[in-house]
């Protein structure tokens, strides 16, 4: 019987509200084990509940493929699974892309981080540069203002028309992609820059390039957390499109080839493998950069 | 005993390390151009706590920003040792009245700063922000980043960044505990003039609590409002540590408090009222 219950009850029979009895003495390992049972109940109710979204995306997955007979431009999702191991441990009689899965992978991850690499060299400095610095502002902010409504996707012909059907087409629209989220950032962030740390980098002796390094960039990097995130983000999906377009190796002309030999299997099972890589690169790069700066200094990432 | 000399200062025997002759700053606010300081002349003799105080609107925070670098005068100039003042540099350490700390340093990090930018070597400057962070009661947290201290540790990170400045002259402080709560500041103070009877800087406090002043100073300036200009001086010739619930201390507070409030009434005064009142002979 519960204790709500016994008051209840005496209370109705009249009698005398039993005392309430004392809990036993806490100490504070107890409180310890209490809060790292909670987190740890919380941790497995997240997993589970995501486990049950995508559970339940697989199962109507499934049964759209099955119960409409789609088998063969909605493969079933055991069907897709199967074909992504068979692929990533290279069992297969039927192979119609030449090198291997890896191969095309590698190549599309080097172009995306050549591609992302350069927009990070020149867009962060230039962007901490039109932050602070008002003439590169009056100079520079028409031209960029002026480019950015122009998708990356939208400079594959010309990128074509200069490089060829070259590695240098493709990680030029991937640069073009991922400059400016990694520019906007760093830019708005510089200009949000508490006055006061300006000064007090002035005052102790900081100046010019040395202010830029050792003020403006850290103070900066909250904001370019986030462009690096987009930014990369960015870089990985036009690698896919640019690679469609305007090459003949890597993951996305794997894509494109899927299509011209009708074998949606293998399309899902790259789009899986896009997925998964482009989740891992953002783990490595994005979270190793925060671990070693926003996280240890304990600021807000924007 | 005297503790507070009527009128103008008497002319410093030691050669001042700030002279500032004939300053005069506008500047645009919201209803229009603000003369917040006029014909100011001072003078700061080397390793004297001077205590600049007044109202809100005097100009006492402006003039610390001229002195810093961070504010360039309408008119007038200030010598700093006998160079004049043209920007920011690291002959002057500052504590501003929010500890600015750099997030992404240590404590012993931001302490460091100032001597890195100085090309101090490594570890030179290391011994030298560990010897000042001991003297303000930090050296045990050395390692720490500044959101794992509490407010008031904070600020004793900012005063002890601005101490370790060996190439300072002098030391600029822009009101730095008014922010903390009482009980708090009054720890801070003792900190500050622990570390200032260990190792004398010259040192430009402002401040609109009087208490701290008389607490703190060697000598306070009262500065006056609409447009901010030199008031009176008090010389504070109690012996330090001082003691805040001695008679005298009441007296002198009494005094200045009174004063205040007069200059409050006053309202704007001719320009030749002030300078009488103000500049040393």
């Amino acid at each position: 019987m519960t204790y709500e219950n016994t008051a209840a009850k005496s209370l109705l029979e009249g009698s005398a509200i039993p005392p309430r009895t004392r809990p036993a003495a806490r100490t504070s390992e107890d409180f310890a084990r209490h809060e790292r049972d909670k987190k740890r109940k919380l941790a497995l109710r997240r997993v589970l509940r995501g486990a049950i979204g995508i559970g339940g995306l697989l199962v109507l997955w499934h049964v759209m493929s099955v119960a409409y007979n789609l088998q063969l431009i909605l493969p079933p999702p055991m069907a897709v699974l199967q074909r992504v191991f068979g692929m990533l441990t290279l069992d297969d009689t039927r192979w119609l892309y030449g090198p291997n899965v890896y191969v095309h992978l590698a190549q599309s991850f080097q172009r995306a981080m050549i591609g992302f690499g350069l927009a990070a060299i020149l867009g962060i400095p230039l962007g901490l540069l039109v932050g602070r610095i008002a003439i590169v502002r009056e100079f520079l902010q028409p031209i960029i203002k002026a480019f950015y409504p122009v998708p990356g996707i939208a400079w594959i012909p010309l990128a074509i028309l200069w490089f060829g059907l070259s590695d240098t087409a493709v990680i030029f629209v991937v640069f073009m992609t991922a400059f400016f989220p990694l520019y906007f950032s760093a830019e708005a962030g510089a200009r949000q820059i508490s006055p006061i740390l300006i000064d007090a980098g002035r005052c102790f002796g900081a100046n010019g390039l040395t202010l830029f390094y050792r003020v403006i960039l850290p103070a900066t990097v909250p904001f370019i957390t986030t462009g690096l995130r987009i930014g990369l983000g960015g870089a990985w999906r036009m690698i896919v499109a640019g690679e469609m377009l305007a090459s003949s190796a890597g993951i996305g002309f794997m894509l494109m080839e899927a299509r011209f030999q009708f074998r949606a299997v293998d399309l899902m099972t790259a789009m899986i493998l896009i997925s998964i890589v482009g989740y891992l690169t953002e783990l490595l790069i994005v979270r190793l950069v925060e671990k070693r700066t926003t996280e240890k200094w304990e600021v807000k990432s924007a | 005993m005297q503790t507070a000399h009527q009128g103008g200062g008497p002319a410093p025997t030691a050669p001042a390390v700030i002279r500032a002759r004939g300053i005069d700053h506008y500047y645009e606010g919201q209803t229009g151009w603000i003369h917040a300081l006029s014909h100011l002349d001072l003078d700061i003799p080397r390793e004297e706590f001077l205590c600049i105080i007044g109202p809100s609107g005097c100009g006492k925070s402006t003039f610390l920003k001229i002195v810093a670098g961070l504010v360039e005068p309408s008119a007038g100039e200030i010598l700093l040792d006998g160079k004049k003042i043209t920007g920011p540099g690291p002959d002057r350490g500052i504590v501003f009245q929010e500890p600015a700390l750099f997030a992404w340093r240590t404590v012993i990090g931001n302490v460091e700063f100032g001597l890195q930018m100085q090309k101090m070597p490594k570890a030179q400057a290391r011994e030298r922000a560990q010897q000042v962070l001991d003297i303000v009661g930090l050296g045990h947290v050395t390692n720490l980043y500044p959101y794992q201290l509490s407010g008031g540790m904070r600020h004793r990170v900012a005063v002890a960044r601005a101490w370790a400045l060996t190439s300072a002259k002098l030391l600029l402080m822009d009101e730095p505990f008014s922010a903390i709560d009482a009980i708090n500041r009054m720890t801070l103070q003792d900190y500050l003039i622990d570390t200032w009877m260990k190792e004398k800087r010259t040192v430009l406090y402002v401040t609109h609590d009087i208490d701290e002043a008389v607490y703190l100073a060697d000598r306070i300036l009262l500065m006056r409002p609409s447009p901010g200009r030199i008031g009176r001086y008090f010389h504070v010739d109690m012996e330090r540590p001082r003691d805040r619930n001695s008679a005298e201390f009441a007296a002198l507070k009494a005094e200045i408090t009174e004063e205040m409030h007069k200059s409050a009434d006053d309202g704007y005064e001719s320009d030749d009222a002030s300078a009488h009142a103000g500049v040393a002979a």
